[in-house]
């Protein structure tokens, strides 16, 4: 995002913490990069510079996937300096954002602001207008899931290659998610693909919902298989049912732990040690956790995949949070952010 | 949030906030008190170290193509 909005302030802290931080952003150091925005930020003078920094620091953001916290920095830059050019490149990045979400409605809205604050930027004016155009064509030829229905339909009429497409579009984050659910990437692996073989059947036993949608649904059908017992479990399970004393049916129990947190010093490295914990939290504040941090799914989308009140999401996120935290506390893995204050508000 | 709202009450508020899901009116009264407490402040800057974390977790996934199997299992 270089090149927007430059300003004639050379010699101030914020145009060195700025300029730093373009550097920085443009050899791929990331972190150092927000560090420096974030000085740059407090050290503004005009709105301006404040919008110039958001934007840079968007950029950043985006790179790293941090979907929300881009969005989040290119409103802030809206809101210190509107209908200016560099309020419609902002515009411009908020529209893609929205559209690569699927947000049509919202990407339209952003192109129209881009449209309307470009001014003497063609450029961006023209990019907006064609992206406008092409997500309003798409609208009015397309009603929403329409391709996901066709390929629905093409398999219930037995078209496995309709079938493959839908396993390419999903298998690489469903594996991810499972392989981080379970702690265990052989299951992960089997179960990815005991997830799609399942997905087939119940098309065909036309259980497809389109307002749930594919995406939705095989997150859930993953999440129910990797909760469902292991055949160890299940064994233990009808052994601990034929004794008599629950102390002993609960120590059998335990004798098959989903894989216990690590001791710190245990020898892995902060990254396993982290998958461990996730792996040893009760499978709905994990599935909570990564379905949020990987997937960006947003509380009613979680409440339908987890099949829980969407009004209970809340406090059970706080609650997985909480477990995590305290797990990672135990096993020596800490959070302490690289710079400080990048969560200002 | 009033002024006898204890920081502890805000953690839900807060998460929520994390997760962008907080509805405007809580959100611009919980803006203006992370704005004056450095508890909360830390605790905002926490659950967003751990979902960077999870995602940082997430970006070495398992790389795998088990489409031909389950072509091959469903009976193609």
């Amino acid at each position: 995002m270089a090149e927007a909005g430059r300003i004639e302030t050379a010699g101030t802290e914020w145009s060195r913490a700025h300029q730093e931080g373009m550097q920085r952003a443009a050899a791929g150091d990331a972190e150092e990069a927000l560090r420096l925005f974030e000085q740059a930020r407090h050290a503004a003078a005009t709105p301006l510079e404040l919008a110039t920094t958001a934007y840079e620091e968007a950029g950043v953001l985006l790179q790293l996937e941090r979907w929300q916290d881009a969005a989040r920095a290119l409103q802030a830059c809206l809101a210190a300096a509107p209908d200016t050019p560099i309020a419609a490149r902002a515009y411009l990045a908020l529209g893609r954002l929205f559209e690569r979400q699927g947000r049509t409605e919202e990407a339209a809205l952003a192109y129209r602001g881009a449209i309307g604050s470009a001014g003497e930027d063609r450029a961006v004016g023209r990019e907006a207008f064609e992206r406008m155009s092409a997500l309003v064509d798409r609208q009015r030829t397309e009603a929403p899931g329409a391709q996901e229905q066709l390929l629905v339909q093409r398999i219930q009429a037995a078209d496995l290659r309709a079938l493959r497409i839908v396993v390419r579009s999903f298998q690489h984050s469903l594996a991810r998610y499972l392989a981080l659910l379970t702690g265990d990437t052989a299951r992960a692996a089997a179960l990815t693909r005991e997830t799609f073989v399942e997905l087939y059947q119940r098309i065909l036993a036309l259980e497809y919902n389109p307002d749930v949608g594919l995406r939705l649904w095989l997150f859930r059908l993953a999440t129910q298989r990797a909760a469902a017992p292991t055949p160890a479990h299940a064994l233990l399970r009808r052994v601990a049912r034929q004794v008599p004393l629950p102390w002993l049916a609960e120590w059998l129990e335990r004798l098959v732990p989903a894989q216990p947190p690590p001791p710190p010093g245990s020898g892995l490295d902060e990254d396993d040690r982290l998958r461990r914990v996730l792996a040893a939290l009760p499978i709905e504040q994990a599935a909570l956790l990564l379905l949020s941090a990987l997937e960006g799914l947003r509380y009613h989308e979680l409440a339908l995949v987890l099949d829980i009140p969407v009004e209970a999401v809340p406090h059970r996120m706080l609650a997985a949070r909480q477990a995590l935290e305290q797990a990672a506390i135990a096993a020596g893995v800490t959070f302490d952010p690289p710079a400080a204050g990048t969560g200002q508000p | 949030m009033s002024s006898t709202t204890r920081c502890w009450e805000l953690e839900e508020a807060i998460s929520m906030y994390a997760d962008d899901e907080l509805p405007q009116g809580q959100r611009l009264a919980l803006e203006a008190h992370l704005a004056e407490c450095p508890h909360c402040q830390g605790r905002l800057v926490r659950m967003r170290a751990i979902a960077e974390r999870i995602r940082t977790l997430g970006r070495r996934s398992l790389a795998l193509d088990v489409a031909d199997e389950v072509i091959r299992r469903v009976g193609g």
